[in-house]
C-alpha cells in the first residue's frame, strides 16, 4: 500500500513538474521533450489505475507519433522567441484569473465529491478477471459498432484534410512513370529526316 | 490487490529506477569531476571565423509534417486492431465484419493518398 | 441489427463519400463530375430520410434515435447543403477552389451533422461534432493561398478544439457521476444537488454554444465568416446551425430534461447576450459577410430563446425559426454571390449602392430577405419571431420577450441601412450579369417562400409540430 502511494506520488510529481516545464522552457524543442516525459509519466499513471491498454496506447500514439509531429511542427515554423515573449507579461494577469477560476471550480467539485452509490463497484475494471483490452474489445466492435465506424470516417477526414491543406504537387519536376517509360517505342522519340542541303531542319516540339 | 499489482510490474519498476539513477548519476559525476572553465566564446557557433549569419535551425519542408500526420492516422488504426485481435474469438461475424468495414474505409483513404501522390518524395 | 433500415440514409452517405473520393481521385479534373454526383446524392438521400420520417426508433441499444425531429432536421440539413453547393459553383471556379475534395468534405460534414441530430449518447454527440468540425476547419482554409482564409481556418480550428475540450470535460464529468453516456441513463441518474454534475452540464452547454456561435462564445464567427471563401461561409451559416440546434434540443430535453430549472437560466443568459451583441455589434460593419455573421449570432439568440421556455410551443417555435433562418440565409447569400464586378467578387456594403436602378429584381429580392431578417410583417421572418415571442410569453418570461423585441428593433436599423443604400444612394457601375443558374433559382425560390409563407403557415407548422413532439 505504502509502496503503491510512493510510486503514485513519484509519477504525479514528474507529470506536474514536466508539464510546468513545457510552458516554462525557453527552447521549444526542450518543451517538446518535456511533453514526451509528461506523456510517459501519464501513461505510468494510467497503468497504475489499472487501465493498462490506455497506458500503452498513450505510449504508442502520443509518445510515438504525436510527439514526433510536434517536433516537426516546432522545427517547421521557426518561431522567433523574443517576439513571441513580448506581449507575454500583459496576458499573465488574465491567464492567472482564468486559471484561478478553473482551480476554484475544481475545488468546489472535489469538495462535493459524491459518486453514484454503486458506481465504483459496478464499473471498476481493475478487479475483473479479463484484461481491459479484452473488455474494451468486447463492446467496441459490437455494441458500439456505429460509433466505431464513425471514428473510421473521422480518420478519413483527417487524411483528406491533411492532404488538401499541405500537399502541393510540383509540376516542374519530372516524375517516374513506369508504364509510359516501359512502353516507350523507338518511333516515339527518334525520327529520321532527310536533311536537304543549305535548308536545315525545323524542330517542332 | 495493489501489492500484487506492484509485483506484476516489479521488473519494469526496478528497471525504471536503475535507469533514472544511472542517468542522473552520470550527470552528477560529470558535474563533480570534469574540468570547468566557462567562457561565452566556447558556446558561440563557429563559422570560419565570422560571426554566425543566421540561426542554425532551418525550416523543415511541410512534407515531413504530412508524412507524420499520415503516420498518426494509421497508428490509430492499428490501435483499434489490438482489442479486436484479443477478442476476435468471442465477437462473432458482426465483430469481424465491423473491423473489415473500418479497414475498408481507411484503405480507401490510403488509395486516395497514393493516387494523389502524397506519398511520393520526388 | 434487424432495424438497420432506419439508418439507410447514414449508410448511403457513408458509401457515397467513399465512392465520390474514388471517382474524384481516379479521374482528372473531376470537380464538375463529383459536384454533380454529390448534388444528385443529396437529392436521393432526402426521400430515403423521408421514408423513415414518421417512426420513432431507438437503435444500437438506445444510443441512436431516428424520429420525426431528427428526420425533419436531416432533410433541412440536406436541402440547405444542396443549395449551398448548387449556388456557389461559379464562385468556386472563379476563385480556383475547384478541388474535388470540396464536395466530399461537405458530404462528410453532413454525415457528422446527421449523427449530431440523432445521437442519444455523449460519445456519438462528440464524434458527430468532430466529424463535422474537422471537415469545416479544412473547408474554411481551403483557399490556402489567401492569408485571410488560412487565418480563418486556424482561428476556427484553435477555438473549435478548445470548445471540444470543454465539451469533453463536461462529458467526462457527467459520465463520471451518472455512470453512463446514454442520455436516458443520464436523465435517470442526474440529480441537481450534485455540483459536479451541474459543472458537467455547463461545460457541455459551453461546447455546444461554441458550435452554434452564441454569445459569449461567438468571437470566432465574424473573422471566420469574413476570411473563409464566400461559398464556404454560406455553408457555415446554414447546415451547422441546424445540426447544433438539433444536438442542443436532444441533450437538453432528453438527457437534462429533469433539471430544467438548472439550465434555463444559462440558456436565457446566452440567448439575451446573443440577441444584444448581434444587434449592437452589427451596426458598424462595412463588410457584408461580417454583417451576416453578427446577424446569425442574433438569430441564434432568438432560436435559443424558444428553447429556454421548456415547453412544447417553444421547441416548435425554435424549429420553425431555424427553418426560416436557413431559407432567409440562402436568399441573402445568393445575393452576396451576385455582387461581382469585372469577375471580382465584392464584399463591401457600399458596393450595393444604387442597386435598385441597375438590378431592380435583385434589389427587390434582397429587400425581401432583409425585411424578413428584420422581422417585418407579413414576411416569414415576422412569423418566426412571432411564434418565439408567443412561446416565451406563455412560459412567463416577459423580460426575455421584451429584450427580444427591443433588439429586433435595433437590428432592423442595420438591415434598413442596406435597403437605404440600395434604393437611395447614387448608382455605381453595374454588376456582372448573373450567369449562374443556381444563384437565380435559389434566390427566386427563397424569395417566393419568404413572401408567401403567410398565406398558409400551417403546412410547415404541421410538420414542425410533429417533429418537436418527439422530444417531449
Amino acid at each position: 500500500m505504502l509502496a503503491h502511494s510512493i510510486i503514485f506520488y513519484f509519477f504525479s510529481f514528474i507529470t506536474i513538474a514536466s508539464s510546468l516545464m513545457v510552458i516554462a522552457s525557453k527552447n521549444t524543442v526542450h518543451a517538446v521533450f518535456f511533453l514526451i516525459l509528461d506523456f510517459v509519466s501519464i501513461s505510468s499513471l494510467f497503468i497504475m489505475l489499472g487501465a493498462e491498454f490506455l497506458g500503452m496506447l498513450t505510449l504508442i500514439v502520443y509518445v510515438g507519433a504525436v510527439a514526433v509531429l510536434f517536433l516537426f511542427v516546432v522545427m517547421m515554423i521557426n518561431v522567433n522567441f523574443s517576439e513571441l515573449k513580448s506581449g507575454f507579461l500583459e496576458y499573465i494577469p488574465f491567464g492567472l484569473l482564468i486559471g484561478l477560476v478553473i482551480l476554484l471550480e475544481l475545488g468546489m467539485m472535489i469538495a462535493t465529491w459524491k459518486y453514484k452509490p454503486d458506481f465504483v463497484v459496478s464499473n471498476s475494471i481493475v478487479n475483473k478477471t479479463i484484461t481491459n483490452t479484452e473488455s474494451l474489445g468486447l463492446v467496441i466492435y459490437t455494441d458500439y459498432i456505429f460509433f466505431f465506424q464513425l471514428s473510421g470516417f473521422i480518420l478519413l477526414v483527417a487524411m483528406i484534410g491533411a492532404i488538401v491543406l499541405t500537399f502541393r504537387r510540383k509540376e516542374s519536376l519530372r516524375r517516374q512513370d513506369i508504364t509510359t517509360q516501359v512502353s516507350r517505342e523507338r518511333t516515339d522519340s527518334v525520327e529520321l529526316i532527310e536533311v536537304k542541303q543549305s535548308e536545315g531542319v525545323k524542330i517542332n516540339d | 490487490m495493489e501489492t500484487e499489482f506492484l509485483r506484476d510490474y516489479a521488473t519494469i519498476l526496478i528497471f525504471l529506477f536503475i535507469s533514472i539513477g544511472l542517468g542522473f548519476g552520470f550527470i552528477f559525476v560529470n558535474f563533480l569531476f570534469s574540468p570547468s572553465n566557462p567562457d561565452t566564446e566556447k558556446l558561440s557557433a563557429y563559422e570560419c571565423g565570422f560571426e554566425a549569419f543566421s540561426d542554425s535551425r532551418m525550416k523543415f519542408d511541410v512534407r515531413f509534417y504530412l508524412v507524420a500526420i499520415l503516420f498518426i492516422i494509421f497508428d490509430l488504426e492499428v490501435a483499434f486492431l489490438f482489442p479486436w485481435a484479443v477478442t476476435l474469438g468471442q465477437l462473432g461475424p458482426l465483430g469481424f465484419w465491423s473491423m473489415m468495414i473500418f479497414l475498408t474505409v481507411l484503405t480507401i483513404g490510403f488509395i486516395y493518398e497514393w493516387k494523389k501522390g502524397a506519398l511520393d518524395w520526388e | 441489427m434487424e432495424n438497420i433500415n432506419f439508418i439507410y440514409p447514414e449508410i448511403f452517405i457513408a458509401i457515397s463519400i467513399l465512392g465520390l473520393l474514388m471517382v474524384g481521385v481516379f479521374k482528372t479534373n473531376s470537380f464538375n463530375l463529383v459536384t454533380k454526383l454529390t448534388s444528385f446524392m443529396f437529392l436521393i438521400t432526402i426521400p430515403i430520410v423521408f421514408l423513415n420520417s414518421t417512426v420513432s426508433m431507438k437503435l444500437f441499444s438506445n444510443n441512436y434515435i431516428v424520429d420525426e425531429l431528427s428526420s425533419f432536421l436531416k432533410i433541412l440539413i440536406l436541402g440547405s447543403s444542396a443549395f449551398a453547393l448548387f449556388f456557389t459553383d461559379q464562385y468556386i471556379k472563379k476563385n480556383k477552389l475547384d478541388k474535388f475534395e470540396y464536395p466530399v468534405l461537405i458530404t462528410t460534414a453532413i454525415l457528422g451533422m446527421f449523427v449530431m441530430v440523432s445521437s442519444n449518447n455523449l460519445i456519438g454527440l462528440y464524434l458527430g461534432i468532430e466529424l463535422q468540425s474537422l471537415s469545416l476547419y479544412v473547408l474554411a482554409s481551403l483557399n490556402r493561398d489567401s492569408t485571410k482564409s488560412t487565418e480563418a481556418g486556424v482561428k476556427y480550428f484553435v477555438l473549435g478544439a478548445l470548445s471540444s475540450g470543454l465539451l469533453l470535460y463536461g462529458c467526462s464529468l457527467v459520465y463520471g457521476f451518472t455512470g453512463s453516456t446514454n442520455y436516458y441513463v443520464i436523465a435517470e441518474n442526474f440529480s441537481a444537488d450534485n455540483i459536479a454534475l451541474l459543472f458537467g452540464l455547463v461545460f457541455i452547454l459551453i461546447g455546444l454554444a461554441f458550435k452554434i456561435s452564441a454569445v459569449p462564445f461567438h468571437m470566432w464567427t465574424p473573422d471566420v465568416y469574413e476570411g473563409a471563401p464566400t461559398s464556404v461561409t454560406a455553408f457555415f451559416a446554414l447546415a451547422p446551425k441546424v445540426a447544433g440546434f438539433g444536438a442542443i434540443i436532444r441533450i437538453l430535453y432528453i438527457a437534462f430534461g429533469n433539471v430544467f430549472d438548472e439550465w434555463q437560466s444559462i440558456l436565457i443568459f446566452i440567448s439575451v447576450a446573443s440577441m444584444i451583441l448581434g444587434a449592437v455589434a452589427a451596426i458598424g460593419q462595412t463588410n457584408i459577410k461580417r454583417l451576416m455573421a453578427y446577424s446569425s449570432i442574433s438569430h441564434m439568440g432568438y432560436g435559443l430563446a424558444g428553447l429556454a421556455t421548456g415547453i412544447n410551443e417553444g421547441v416548435t417555435a425554435s424549429v420553425i425559426y431555424i427553418f426560416l433562418y436557413v431559407v432567409m440565409n440562402i436568399g441573402s447569400f445568393a445575393c452576396i454571390l451576385i455582387m461581382k464586378r469585372k469577375d471580382i467578387y465584392l464584399e463591401n456594403i457600399r458596393d450595393l449602392s444604387g442597386l435598385s436602378k441597375n438590378h431592380p429584381l435583385v434589389a427587390f429580392c434582397l429587400t425581401v430577405m432583409l425585411f424578413s431578417l428584420a422581422g417585418i410583417p407579413p414576411l416569414a421572418g415576422f412569423f418566426a419571431k412571432f411564434y418565439i415571442f408567443m412561446a416565451v410569453v406563455k412560459a412567463d418570461l416577459i423580460i426575455l420577450a421584451v429584450i427580444g423585441l427591443v433588439t429586433s428593433v435595433i437590428s432592423a436599423f442595420y438591415y434598413l441601412r442596406i435597403i437605404k443604400i440600395m434604393y437611395f444612394d447614387p448608382e455605381q457601375e453595374k454588376f456582372d450579369p448573373i450567369s449562374s443558374k443556381g444563384v437565380k433559382i435559389s434566390l427566386a425560390l427563397s424569395t417566393l417562400l419568404i413572401l408567401f409563407y403567410f398565406l398558409n403557415p400551417s403546412i410547415l407548422n404541421f410538420f414542425v409540430n410533429l417533429a418537436s413532439k418527439s422530444v417531449q
